[in-house]
């Protein structure tokens, strides 16, 4: 019926075609639909699943860390150098602070605080609170410190207030205490807030450094800093979706970091300090001869003591220093620049191995050695030991050509004039004039070593980092005839005569001098300067690792060489006209023989830099000392003197025992307070 | 030896053939239809007790698994039922099902209705609630089919319109509770329905225009509360939306590609276990599949549907009459944009919405409802030769 209807209104019926069409286009549907889904489960599990893999597991897992301990640094009698102590600090909710204030809240906040904590006796500038808080080493959701070492009482002050101070906190952090003060400041170093490119470096590491750590960044404290610095312990926690906790996955304690015990000894490293800083003092006290000559600055200088048994170091100062407690809490950028000045004569530069000087006079050792080594001093030498040498005052070189030579005629400091000189008073009265001709005979006379010079001065360690374990070393000069020809320049005559008396390119670091005398002290071993005896492991006391003396090279030193040598650095101090006898009148010479050398060497535009170098007792040196003091005049009557008030305390036994700045506190302490403080107890039992 | 005509034995086989038996329909029922049905239920389940049992292995919370169990063993007998009388007996009753459910829909806008999640969508019976629009979706179908069924030839406008109406005032009831992504099943179901009841072509250009002017004028005028059209905003694009929907979707996405090609295992995916899915064993229970089966389970569940799907399109080019082929297109229709829909949200490429995977999901109505559907499926599928 209603097909009749249809066909009488002129429609179509739906044919079994079209139906099936459209069911056709109902399964194509159906089918995009699952082409989409799987497409896209594809991209998901298959190509991308390692991406979402990570985010699940950031998601829901926590890890809490807590710091380890940083390793003590301890002298070799057991004193702390270099401590831990607890620092309250103030620190700002970075989240709460820039999330809830607006501009002007934000810096009402920093107003007020920075009143507040200054008030509170830790000075505090506003733009430095602004500056931590924009630091980028920390993140949006730490708590960013803003001032240290505040008072219990502050901490009271900000509870009590804390509607006041909104998103401010407190918190205690570990940081570095020095219990001598800034006493080896240059040996321990210093830790600060690792750099960008260091936490990169280190952040997939096993000590888990993380953003905020401290880091050494210089001298034990970075040389040692694997060993020093713990592990930090962590807690990996599963959390929820609102990040309770819900279970611990795995926990690590944390492991602290290793004591370092060093070969150094506090009380002389005090005395080395001390008469350091006392010789250059003096230095400046001295008026020039004439008033055209440059005046004696005396801005810095090195004083190096070391055992020459094992090249262990007991001292080493450099002038001027800084102080490692700036660096615990960071400071300005102004007082950085300042540090890093050439103008403040760089405090941070430790000289005594980084420092290169001509090493002058002190060099005739060497100078000695290989002229009686390559055979120029000997029977069948230019001269025997005991041979008289004229010192007229100058040494002309024979058949001298001006443009082989540089200069044909070299005088004597002073224009002095020391007469007939063998080997041993050459060295005791330091004649240049002798040694001059032994620097022109072995360069021209083809029987002899040409380099032999070099050679000696390398052999004893000069011209190449003398690996001690501290960072920033530097390698010094040794110019020789094919370094010179490597450079394309001349070599003449004239470098090898004023390199025979350590002047001209020649420069050594103060510990490469005296690591060079210790190896002629005790009988030719060179070793690598040993700063460090053992590290040990904190709580269980066991030696971690020890360290061997290590030989750098051996000296072919016998009786017949170093005898002669070794009376005229004798002669230095004890002999009426030995350089040094003044400066050693009176000291015990009997019980404890000083050989010594003076030095004093020319700088161009500048008073001469002053240098000694003494080892003792002899026979058998247990003492090396090298002092070098930049614009202070001459060897014998700065630099010496000061190595003498170094060495008496030791020679008689009567090394004082510093104190810790505790202690210092305490012996300074007014009895008058202490009364006070008591009678208030009293009054607050009462 | 007897002759035997062709007449006879065709007789006779028909007799011994009980296939070709019009009075055993039960012997033609889908077993693939059911099969795959009840393996969507398993995972399902399996996927809600993963989500829904906590963390502590002493003390698991089986709550959900009992009543899901319940549910699936209860839609069960539902979809038996369904299947049970003659399809076309429905046609007598699909006015008075369409209206009851229309009554249901108002009513439930108003006191009587419970408001879940910002939409007025449920009643409450004790510990049970009851989601009219999950069922009213089948009476739509059925009452469409009915009239549609009645003309053989290409439709008028006039009857167009008219079926455009049944399935229009349940839409908008929905949309007001609201609930935008129930009322776009309706508008699926009521395309499908007028494809294979013969519409023009030109005729579904012309409704899609007039769909797209009236939702315009809708959203931009005033008639909606501003929750309301943030809603179909937000449906449109998550993006501008609550950083709540853009969290869930990113953490949804998380869940799946996490599970990568083998999947974490039963009971292992961390994005499950933290819960960090909002709506998991709801509308989101895909990313447990995803996460804890991997690519592989996954892409099974998508199989399962897709076989699924495949046998009720079958059953629609199968079917007796028109009623039985709308009505099965109808159910096509509502389970295959539900999956997609369902299980593009957790992949990111749909817009969020509160639409459950049927079968999977947690909840009694779309469980009951999809299955009473597949039971007219079937219904209709082993009458084809009565």
């Amino acid at each position: 019926m209603a097909l009749v209807v249809a066909r009488a209104l002129g429609r179509r019926a739906l044919t079994p075609e079209s139906l099936r069409l459209r069911i056709s286009f109902l399964a194509v549907l159906a089918l995009l639909a699952f082409g989409v889904l799987t497409a896209r489960l594809w991209f998901l599990q298959v190509m991308n699943s390692e991406k979402f893999e990570d985010i699940a597991v950031s998601n829901t897992i926590r890890v809490i860390y807590e710091p380890a301990p940083r390793g003590r640094i301890f002298d070799r009698g057991g004193n702390v150098l270099a401590d831990n102590r607890e620092s309250l600090v103030v620190t700002v909710d970075r989240f709460t602070f820039d999330t809830e204030f607006d501009q002007e809240e934000q810096e009402d906040l920093v107003f007020r605080l920075a009143t507040e904590i200054s008030r509170a006796g830790r000075l505090t500038k506003v733009f430095e609170i602004n500056g931590a808080l924009n630091d980028p080493r920390y993140g949006p959701l730490d708590a960013v410190p803003v001032a240290d070492d505040v008072t219990e009482e502050f901490e009271i002050v900000l509870a009590e207030r804390a509607d006041e101070f909104p998103s401010v906190g407190t918190d205690i952090r570990s940081v570095r205490a020095y219990p001598y003060g800034d006493l080896a400041a240059h040996i321990l170093g210093y830790v600060s807030l690792l750099s960008e490119e260091q936490y990169e470096q280190l952040a997939d590491g096993p000590k888990n450094y993380r953003r905020n750590d401290d880091i050494g960044q210089t001298g034990i404290e970075a040389s040692f800093e694997a060993a020093l610095r713990g592990a930090p312990g962590f807690t990996r926690l599963e959390v929820d979706n609102v990040g309770d906790p819900v279970a611990v996955l795995d926990q690590v304690d944390p492991v602290a970091g290793a004591d370092v015990h060093l070969t150094l000894d506090i009380d002389i490293q005090a005395l080395a300090e001390k008469e350091l800083l006392a010789g250059l003092a003096e230095a400046r006290q001295q008026e020039p001869d004439d008033p055209d000559d440059p005046p004696f600055n005396a801005p810095g200088g090195a004083l190096v003591v070391l055992d020459p048994n094992g090249g262990e170091v007991l001292a080493m100062a450099s002038f001027p220093t800084y102080s490692p407690r700036e660096f615990v809490n960071g400071f300005s950028a102004e007082r950085w620049a300042q540090l890093q000045d050439p103008n403040n004569h760089q405090p941070l530069h430790n000289r005594a191995l980084a420092g290169v000087y001509p090493p002058a006079s002190t060099f005739k050792l060497f100078t000695a050695y290989a002229a009686m080594n390559s055979g120029a001093i000997g029977p069948r030498g230019v001269l025997d030991v005991r041979t008289l040498y004229e010192d007229a005052g100058t040494y002309v070189v024979p058949s001298c050509e001006e443009e082989l030579v540089a200069s044909c005629t070299f005088s004597n400091a002073q224009e002095a004039v020391y007469g007939p000189v063998d080997l041993r008073r050459a060295i005791s009265v330091s004649s240049d004039v002798y040694f001059y001709y032994l620097g022109d005979t072995m360069d021209r006379a083809e029987r002899f070593d040409r380099e032999g010079i070099q050679r000696s001065a390398r052999l004893f360690g000069f011209g190449a980092p003398s690996g001690i374990a501290l960072p920033g070393e530097g390698a010094g000069r040794v110019p020789s005839p094919s370094l010179a020809e490597a450079a394309g320049e001349p070599w003449r005559t004239g470098d090898s005569i004023v390199l025979a008396i350590g002047q001209g390119l020649l420069g050594v670091t103060p510990l490469q001098l005296a690591n060079g005398y210790a190896a002629f002290a005790n009988g030719g071993t060179v070793y690598s300067p040993k700063m460090v005896e053992r590290v040990v492991n904190p709580v269980t006391g066991e030696v971690v690792q020890t360290f061997a003396d290590r030989v750098l090279s051996q000296v072919y030193l016998p009786q017949s060489i170093r005898s002669p040598i070794l009376e005229g650095l004798l002669g230095v101090t004890e002999e009426l006209d030995g350089t040094a006898h003044s400066a050693f009148l009176g000291f015990p010479h009997e019980e404890w023989a000083v050989a010594g050398k003076t030095g004093t060497a020319e700088v161009v535009g500048q008073a001469d830099n002053s240098l000694f170098v003494a080892f003792g007792p002899n026979p058998d040196p247990q003492y090396v000392v090298a002092a070098i003091l930049e614009e202070s005049g001459f060897g014998s009557s700065v630099a010496a003197p000061a190595v003498r008030r170094v060495l008496e305390p030791i020679a008689t036994n009567t090394v004082a025992a510093v104190r810790t700045i505790d202690d210092l506190a305490e012996l300074s302490r007014p009895i008058a307070d202490a009364g006070a403080s008591e009678a208030t107890e009293t009054a607050g039992g009462a | 030896m007897a002759v035997v005509s062709i007449e006879e034995r065709r007789l006779r086989d028909r007799e011994l053939n009980p296939r070709s038996s019009p009075y055993a329909p039960w012997l033609h029922i889908d077993l693939l239809i059911v099969l795959s049905a009840a393996g969507l239920a398993a995972i399902g389940i399996a996927a809600i007790y993963s989500t829904t049992r906590g963390r502590d292995p002493e003390s698991f919370d089986s709550f959900f698994l009992e009543r899901q169990t319940f549910f699936a063993v209860a839609g069960a007998l539902f979809m038996v039922f369904a299947a049970r009388f003659p399809y076309q007996e429905l046609a007598k009753f699909a006015t008075a099902i369409y209206g009851a459910g229309i009554l249901a829909l108002i009513v439930v806008l108003g006191p009587l209705g419970e408001e879940v999640n910002g939409a007025r969508s449920w009643f409450r019976f004790g510990d049970f609630q009851l989601q009219p629009s999950e069922f009213h979706k089948l009476a739509v179908i059925v009452a469409v089919a009915a009239f549609l069924s009645r003309y053989e030839e290409y439709l008028s406008v006039p009857r167009v319109f008219f079926a455009v109406g049944i399935v229009a005032w349940p839409g908008l009831l929905v949309l007001l509770q609201p609930d935008v992504g129930t009322a776009v099943i309706y508008v699926f179901i009521g395309f499908v329905l007028l494809l294979i009841g013969g519409i023009r072509f030109r005729q579904i250009v012309g409704i899609a225009l007039i769909v797209v002017t009236v939702v315009t004028l809708m959203i931009n005028s005033n008639m909606l509360e501003e929750y309301q059209t943030n809603r179909l905003r937000t449906f449109v694009d998550p993006t501008t939306g609550t950083t709540d929907a853009a969290f869930q979707q990113r953490q949804a996405q998380i869940a799946i590609g996490n599970g990568g090609v083998g999947g974490k295992g039963y009971g292992e995916g961390s994005q499950t276990l933290s819960g960090l899915v909002p709506q998991q064993h709801t509308d989101f229970i895909f990313t447990v599949v995803g996460e804890e089966f991997g690519f592989v389970g996954s892409a099974t569940t998508l199989g399962l549907y897709a076989l699924l799907l495949l046998r009720i399109l079958q059953a629609v080019r199968l079917a007796k009459d028109r009623f039985g082929a709308l009505i099965c297109s109808g159910v096509f229709a509502m389970i295959l944009f539900q999956m997609f829909e369902a299980v593009g949200m957790t992949l990111g490429i749909t817009p969020i919405t509160g639409i459950p995977l049927p079968l999977v999901s947690y909840g009694g109505s779309s469980a009951i409802a999809t299955l009473i559907g597949l039971g007219l499926v079937l219904n209709v599928r082993m009458r084809r030769f009565v």
